[in-house]
């Protein structure tokens, strides 16, 4: 979708610059497109793994897990960010696992159709009216990121789930003793919802919550974690705050001996 | 091609005994038709259900994102490969005496191809979407790959047994010259009148394209397929360079068992059982315990390899077959479907044509299990320890918190299994209603030559008293001759276990040489090679065979008429 969404903006941009030219007036372009063309945007995530442990009022519940559900509206068996716990890891307490949106992705190599698609800002999108649900990309993922619709999504089972996971990701905060708020400006906050359900038959995945990054807002997962442990930016921009984390603090990637080359980088605050 | 006349009483009983599959319909056929219908209902009725609703009437889930379709796509696929095997290797490499179960074999492929090309689109999520392969196909993904492969595969193989249809379409209009059929028969024939030019044409086509044919189905079977799998770098029992060889080894087996099996069926049906020897289904038994063999020998490489390297994701994988939830289904494989049928095979007492054909029996449905226990533990174990939903309701998490998948097939997916198993019964047994499933040249009987006309002359006074009482009969098996019928059911009850009843079947008459030709006779057949003149063209063609290396067979391209 999001491809099919980014082309027709491209093409409206050459529809107004065409049209503009003929008016004689100025060119509306897309600041975020026009950066992804240039190379300059690169986004990454970078969490703190000793941040995310001492949330306790995250504890069995997971405020980045439910934001996501409410955000993306993911059918009951999908978990775009999943925590993984202690007793399957040995390194961390709680293990946030979104898409690593890898620089070398297997699932994009494997997609018979082009389906999924790596953009020039690093996101790894799923083009659902291409996708014909192979579901090769899932199988060949090593971070087990991605997942299947396996039936239609109902407009009873999307008002639930973003309602149950609304209400959980306010326990958290009601807990943390702090106040969600977003942005004013914010169309996409959560509980609307601008991201459109799947059709069934189709792979999805994280994408960074593509539509509220293109608005110039952080993922629901980011905003939505009540001890700002997950942090999300722009790596090419050397003054952004990940670049200064991923500059002093020492960090790990996910499985990088699969040479997937993840931009998902964990840290502890302490290193 | 050979200048020995033909029998035409005889060749006309054997191709009315060939055809008794095309004019004797018994009440089994129907009975058949109307089971098979009711079956097709219900998987027509289950099919709706999964197109409507979506793979969630499936027992897939995350992360067991392939099945029992992939599964059964991949051992289609391996059934495939033997028919095309055999029948190329009739042509190519003049193995005549495997030719009367070659159209059997290449209708199991033709089949066998269209099911596996059923089960991807059962596994597709969009089956609707299925022409975006085309249109928006990526030469990168190994899936590309594999449809380009299996297309081509079908394609060829479709020609081939077109190719070999053909020549019998002028007996076939002969035959049946009045009924419905006699317009698709002359459609079919294109214009074939079996004339020596109209054959050598035809043969020649047949010659090149199985040469084609054996090359695209090793790297079907032993190259593209498995790479689907290999190349997953997630799926550690997959993602490994043996892979290929070993799904070739298995593809092969079980192609040979199911030409074993069906042509001991067909030939239990028709009588056929002086077309289809048991020296037919011993060769094929031959072949299978090699095979077999092999996959037990890539069985062992491929678990000592995981289990004493040791690397966690594979060890994972591999005791998840041996300790874990496979283990019933793998322990039970290897000793009762891997290791029995091999014995069978092996043993001298077992050996015999029953216990080939149940070993075969038993060959088929243990490699289904098979490529079971190849698809699904890699999918199982993940490399990142992500909790597993329930499948059951798709909403909660399994208590306690696993990370092992959970698979077993619904009803949805064994009915549309089972539908396509019938629907490959179905095409099986409406072609054999309308055409003959044994090629008709091999009812083809040959005068014997008057020992009159040639020796008693040439040879003088010397060596003519036996050929007063006619040459003594002789039989051959195992390339040893025998003088009596006797003998040689003795050596082949001792030696190869065939019952003295039986014996018949497996020896075969010696067939007196052929006559030379008279002196002086007119050069008819010139070699295309170096220009020497022969009297007849089997001359020549013993000529090609001896001085260019060229089959016997496909003489017919060296040795021109004059």
């Amino acid at each position: 979708m999001y491809s099919d969404v980014s082309r027709r903006k491209f093409l409206k941009i050459c529809g107004v610059a065409a049209g503009s030219v003929l008016l004689g007036s100025t060119v509306v372009s897309s600041k975020e497109l026009l950066q992804a063309a240039a190379g300059k945007t690169k986004y990454a995530m970078a969490i703190d793994l000793e941040l995310c442990e001492n949330t306790h009022a995250c504890d069995g519940i997971n405020a980045c897990v439910h934001a996501c559900k409410t955000v993306n509206v993911t059918p009951p068996n999908a978990y775009w960010m999943m925590a993984i716990e202690s007793e399957h890891i040995t390194f961390a307490e709680r293990l946030p696992r979104p898409c690593m949106q890898c620089d070398n992705p297997p699932c994009v190599k494997v997609c018979p159709v082009g389906a999924t698609t790596k953009r020039a800002d690093g996101i790894i999108i799923v083009d659902y009216y291409r996708c014909i649900g192979c579901r090769l990309c899932a199988v060949s993922c090593p971070y087990g990121v991605r997942y299947f619709n396996w039936d239609e999504p109902t407009k009873e089972r999307i008002d639930q789930t973003r309602a149950e996971s609304w209400s959980l990701v306010n326990e958290v905060w009601e807990k943390a003793g702090k106040e969600l708020k977003f942005d004013e400006n914010d169309t996409t906050a959560p509980p609307y919802m601008i991201e459109i359900p799947r059709p069934h038959g189709v792979i999805e995945k994280c994408n960074f919550c593509l539509h509220r990054v293109e608005r110039g807002f952080d993922p629901a997962c980011v905003v939505c974690c009540p001890s700002g442990a997950i942090k999300f930016g722009n790596v090419g921009d050397p003054m952004s705050e990940i670049s200064q984390i991923l500059h002093e603090k020492k960090y790990i990637r996910l499985l990088e001996e699969f040479n997937t080359k993840p931009n998902v980088y964990y840290y502890n605050t302490g290193d | 091609m050979s200048e020995l006349e033909l029998d035409h009483e005889k060749t006309e009983r054997n191709m009315d005994k060939i055809l008794v599959s095309v004019t004797r319909t018994t009440g089994g056929f129907y009975k058949f038709l109307i089971a098979s219908l009711l079956i097709l209902a219900w998987f027509g009725f289950a099919y709706y259900q999964q197109l409507s609703k979506g793979l969630v009437v499936t027992g897939l889930n995350e992360p067991m994102y392939m099945g029992l379709y992939i599964g059964t796509f991949i051992w289609f696929v391996g059934i495939a490969h033997g028919g095309i095997a055999i029948s190329a290797a009739v042509t190519v490499l003049n193995l005549e005496q495997y030719k009367p179960v070659a159209r059997l074999g290449e209708l199991l492929t033709l089949i066998c191809l269209s099911l596996s090309g059923i089960m991807i689109t059962f596994d597709l999520g969009r089956p609707d979407r299925v022409i975006n392969l085309v249109k928006w196909g990526r030469y990168q993904s190994p899936l590309s790959w594999d449809v380009f492969i299996i297309v081509l595969y079908f394609m060829g193989s479709l020609t081939f047994f077109y190719i070999g249809l053909r020549r019998e379409m002028p007996d076939m209009i002969k035959k049946f010259p009045d009924t419905m059929m006699t317009g698709v028969y002359k459609f079919l024939g294109a214009g074939y009148k079996g004339t020596k030019k109209d054959k050598r044409i035809n043969d020649k086509a047949g010659y090149y394209l199985g040469i084609a044919l054996l090359l695209i189905m090793c790297s079907a079977s032993g190259f593209i397929i498995p790479l689907i799998f290999a190349l997953q770098v997630a799926q550690p029992g997959w993602f490994t360079a043996l892979l290929p060889i070993y799904f070739l080894a298995a593809a092969l087996a079980s192609a040979l068992a199911a030409i074993i099996l069906i042509a001991y069926i067909t030939r239990w049906m028709f009588d056929w059982y002086e077309f289809i020897s048991d020296k037919i289904i011993h060769g094929l038994g031959m072949g299978l315990r090699v095979f077999l063999f092999l996959y037990l020998y890539f069985i062992v490489c491929e678990q000592l390899v995981m289990r004493y390297a040791g690397l966690l994701p594979e060890q994972n994988v591999s005791n998840a077959l041996f300790f874990g939830e496979f283990a019933p289904f793998w322990w039970g494989y290897l000793i009762l479907g891997l290791i029995l049928p091999l014995v069978i095979l092996i043993l001298p007492q077992t050996k015999t044509t029953k216990g080939i054909v149940i070993a075969s029996a038993i060959v088929i449905p243990a490699l289904w299990l098979k490529r079971m226990l190849i698809t699904l533990p890699p999918l199982s174990r993940q490399l990142i320890p992500n909790p597993i939903i329930d499948p059951a309701t798709r909403s909660t998490f399994i208590e306690p918190l696993t990370t092992y998948g959970i698979y077993s097939p619904t009803w949805v997916e064994w009915s549309l299994f089972a539908g396509t198993l019938v629907i490959g019964f179905l095409m099986f047994a409406i072609f054999a209603k309308y055409f003959p499933l044994i090629e008709l040249d091999v009812g083809e009987v040959h005068i014997e030559p008057e020992p009159i006309v040639a020796t008693p002359a040439a040879a003088g006074g010397v060596g003519a008293a036996p050929e007063a009482t006619g040459p003594p009969a002789q039989y051959e098996l195992c390339d040893t001759t025998f003088a009596t019928l006797d003998e040689c059911c003795e050596h082949a009850e001792k030696e190869h276990g065939i019952a003295k009843d039986s014996c018949d079947m497996a020896c075969a008459e010696v067939k007196g040489e052929a006559a030379a030709p008279a002196a002086g006779a007119k050069m008819v057949s010139k070699c295309g090679l170096c220009d020497a003149e022969f009297a007849s063209e089997d001359e020549c063609c013993a000529h090609a065979e001896k001085e260019h290396a060229i089959a016997k067979s496909s003489c017919d391209m060296a040795c021109e008429d004059m």
